[in-house]
């Protein structure tokens, strides 16, 4: 029981990282273009994320000291601040997406106006953040988040074929919308390997208090987390695979994945669906405004954690409120949070590499690590994943101008 | 140095891909797209298996997305586009009929048939 609990942090980060607005959309969008063709990118994904977090959650353990904080000591002045601000717009980007998505399931679960719910559902994640203890953040959202796994129930029901599902995994270009398809390829890696989830993920570690002890639970809690993650990806996208690639649906709308578990379930996959996702993008809203917060504090030498009352890291607490606040104020032009959701992705995959180098180089480096630096598996996959992170940098914007984001 | 050129570089990409407008194809295969998820919504509601909330807020969703393709149809000068124009009025009034339909079972199995057919010939 105890170790179940332990887990939440990583069930947290996956659910409120790997599952958070952005998947939501690209891994639908992506099986009701493509179909299964796509799972493979998941699986690629996800691989990189447990790579990575396991890498930036140990440096957190050993060193005791987050990722942004080592960021700036590593990389110097000049290069860790323009780290900061690509972070921070990322950030806030996102943290817009979520808080518009926590109104959108709210209109659609009560009916009442869209710009009042934005208010509400920033003033209600506020005070729950606010309020609740660090490890009740996690576990709230983390674990209702898990009302996620109707879709993988959907998946069953929905009945797939399951040869063409296992033909997924294997790498392949269609025949055909050759830059579509590598623009989703960019956008779903990019869903998976968000900024915020290893500094989210690092700082919690810190919090949490995690020593060299807890090396093993942040291997388990990764592999856990993340996967489970990548397991709700795949059913989203198998059941936007079967239900609406037939059909032509071309999903735009929040609503869309759970008009999918409605299909397939009925009303109760459709409530589940939207408590599902209500808590996936509101535990995201809050992992996005920490992670800018602690990213500003860290950066700055600035006394952070949730763990400190408001009062013994003031400018750690107004900082993640600001960030509601510009969110709030982003949302509110009425643009549409699933657009921010895109570009928040094209975003984040441009300012991937100044942020994965620094824990690449840390985790390596024995001054910070001692005994516990990288081992040869974790530096081959972490120098691979690398690669193809930078790939992918360089590939983002033009695919997204290429495929007018997307839309072939 | 890196960091502002690659943030000049999103920003740039960010305003061009969302300069581009949709060619008349495109705008089919959206209203295609419409038609079919408010044919399998309003399907989903004359089984009983939605709620009357989430039926009406999505097809509001829906709409909304109508509208902003029938207004930029009644621009058309073609034969196509004007024929596209008349398909996005109809899409338009089946989804705002689906919108208003509450728990009116008969009206959303209606609705469901006609947003298909639309769907199946677009």
């Amino acid at each position: 029981m105890k170790q179940f609990l332990q887990i939440a942090l990583g069930i947290l980060s996956a659910i409120g990282g790997f599952v958070d607005i952005g998947d939501l959309v690209f891994n639908t969008q992506a099986g009701a273009t493509f179909g299964f063709q796509l799972l493979w990118v998941v699986v690629v994904g996800v691989i990189g994320i447990i790579v990575y977090s396991e890498m930036c959650g140990r440096v957190a353990a050993i060193s005791k000291r987050p990722v942004f904080d080592l960021v700036r000591e590593r990389v110097g002045f000049s290069a860790g601040l323009g780290t900061l601000i690509a972070s921070e717009i990322v950030n806030l980007l996102t943290c817009a997406a979520e808080v518009g998505g926590v109104a959108i399931v709210l209109q659609l679960l009560s009916g009442l106006p869209y710009r009042y719910l934005i208010l509400l559902g920033v003033i209600g994640v506020v005070v729950i953040a606010w309020v609740l203890p660090f490890e009740w953040l996690e576990r709230l959202f983390g674990y209702v988040g898990l009302g996620l796994l109707v879709f993988a129930v959907a998946a069953i029901k929905v009945h797939p074929h399951w040869g063409s599902v296992a033909h997924g995994f294997v790498p392949g270009m269609p025949a055909h919308n050759h830059a579509v398809y590598l623009y989703f390829v960019v956008g779903l890696l990019g869903a998976a390997l968000t900024p915020y989830e290893v500094y989210f993920y690092s700082s919690g570690a810190v919090e949490d208090g995690w020593g060299a002890k807890d090396l093993r639970i942040n291997k388990i809690t990764s592999v856990i987390g993340y996967g489970l993650g990548a397991f709700l990806s795949f059913a989203l996208m198998i059941v936007a695979a079967v239900l609406f690639l037939p059909r032509g649906i071309d999903p735009q709308f929040l609503g869309t994945p759970a008009l999918g578990a409605q299909e397939a379930l009925g009303k109760v996959g459709l409530i589940l669906a939207l408590v599902g996702i209500l808590f996936a993008v509101g535990g995201a809203a809050i992992e996005t405004s920490f992670s800018g917060a602690y990213n500003v504090a860290q950066f700055f030498g600035w006394q952070w954690g949730k763990r400190e009352k408001p009062s013994g890291a003031p400018r750690f607490a107004l900082s993640w409120i600001i960030i509601f606040v510009l969110a709030l104020g982003i949302v509110m032009t009425g643009y549409d949070p699933v657009k921010i959701t895109e570009y928040s992705v094209i975003f984040s995959v441009v300012a991937l590499p100044l942020t994965f180098l620094p824990i690449l180089l840390v985790a390596n480096d024995p001054t910070y690590m001692g005994r516990y630096t990288n081992g040869r598996i974790s530096n081959a996959l972490g120098i691979v994943y690398f690669i193809l992170i930078l790939v992918i940098a360089l590939s983002a914007i033009p695919l997204m101008v290429i495929t007018n984001g997307g839309q072939g | 140095m890196l960091a502002r050129t690659l943030l000049a570089l999103a920003l740039a990409a960010v305003l061009l891909a969302g300069c581009g407008s949709q060619t008349l194809q495109q705008q089919s295969k959206s209203l295609k797209a419409l038609a079919a998820e408010g044919g399998l919504l309003a399907g989903n509601a004359a089984r009983g298996r939605s709620t009357t909330v989430f039926t009406r807020e999505h097809a509001g969703f829906l709409l909304k997305s109508a509208n902003s393709s029938a207004s930029a149809l009644a621009r058309a000068t073609s034969a196509k586009g004007r024929q596209l124009a008349q398909v996005a009025v109809r899409i338009q009034n089946d989804l705002e009929r689906l919108q208003r339909s509450g728990s009116d079972r008969a009206e959303q199995q209606r609705l469901q048939t006609d947003l298909e057919r639309i769907a199946r010939k677009l």
